[in-house]
């Protein structure tokens, strides 16, 4: 089976579980994606998104919390782990449970990267809360 | 050979003992030539050469930031150097308290586990 056959189905699968995360994520990914190169989207997504993440053996629930938990600890992605916070609370993880996660890494990746995480983690749930306010995105 | 170098080659044999630098520089190849004049000259004769804080406090940040960065390799090395710096066990033993909080607990652990065998060695050669 040759790269092109495949292409469509693993980008269309991979921008599906991204809105599952987050209403309207995979045009904001694309977006930005595509204004660097045309494969760079299906290479990117299609790995993450599709290859990875839809793997059916954890259920997408728990591969959020453990996201964020990863993403914490390296504190090298702000911007990726204030998303996966929010897509974590779209998934089905309370907020209690994200502050118990952002907590648990402090004594595995030490108490800076675990202040960082509660800075998301503020900045995260404003997000959602503002989101809220206004409706779902996309409905004008 | 540089002033800073030649100073640096007397603080590395200070802070490490004539007995590794003597090993290390043995060792030295064409390859690492270079790496080892820019240690000499950056590492030994310019930041531990320094007499801004003491030998013993730099022992100490040394081990902390190995530690924290997941430098392993090195802190065998530099808790042989405590007996020329005159950073105690106790001063090594707080310096891994803050690797814990601030880096994570199993960095500290391994740093731990790392100290407490090369003291054993060193104890061990002692006795010898």
């Amino acid at each position: 089976m040759s790269a092109a056959e495949v292409t469509p189905d693993r980008l269309r699968h991979a921008l599906e579980m991204l809105d599952r995360l987050e209403d309207g994520a995979s045009a904001k990914v694309t977006a930005n994606l595509d204004a660097m190169s045309d494969d760079f989207a299906e290479i990117v997504l299609g790995f993450a998104f599709t290859d990875v993440l839809a793997r059916p053996a954890i259920d997408l629930r728990t591969r959020e919390m453990l996201t964020v938990a990863a993403l914490t600890a390296m504190g090298t992605a702000p911007g990726q782990l204030e998303f996966h916070i929010r897509a974590a609370c779209n998934t089905g993880v309370t907020r209690e449970e994200v502050v118990e996660i952002v907590l648990q890494m402090a004594v595995y990746a030490g108490v800076p990267a675990c202040m960082n995480g509660v800075a998301a983690a503020r900045r995260a749930f404003a997000a959602l809360d503002a989101t809220a306010e206004e409706g779902p995105s996309g409905t004008g | 050979m540089t002033d800073r170098h030649a100073r640096g080659q007397e603080v590395r044999r200070q802070v490490l003992g004539d007995a590794h630098v003597d090993r290390a520089d043995a060792a030295r190849t064409p390859l690492d030539a270079p790496f080892q004049d820019l240690i000499a000259e950056a590492a030994w004769g310019t930041v531990w050469a320094s007499d801004g804080i003491s030998r013993r406090e730099r022992s100490m940040l040394t081990l902390a930031l190995l530690a924290a960065c997941g430098n392993f390799d090195e802190i065998p090395m530099h808790i042989r150097a405590t007996r020329q710096t005159g950073a105690t066990p106790q001063d090594v033993a707080e310096a891994f308290q803050h690797v814990a909080i601030y880096a994570g607990v199993p960095r500290a652990n391994r740093a731990l586990a790392l100290a407490k065998r090369t003291y054993a060695e060193m104890e061990a050669e002692d006795d010898g």
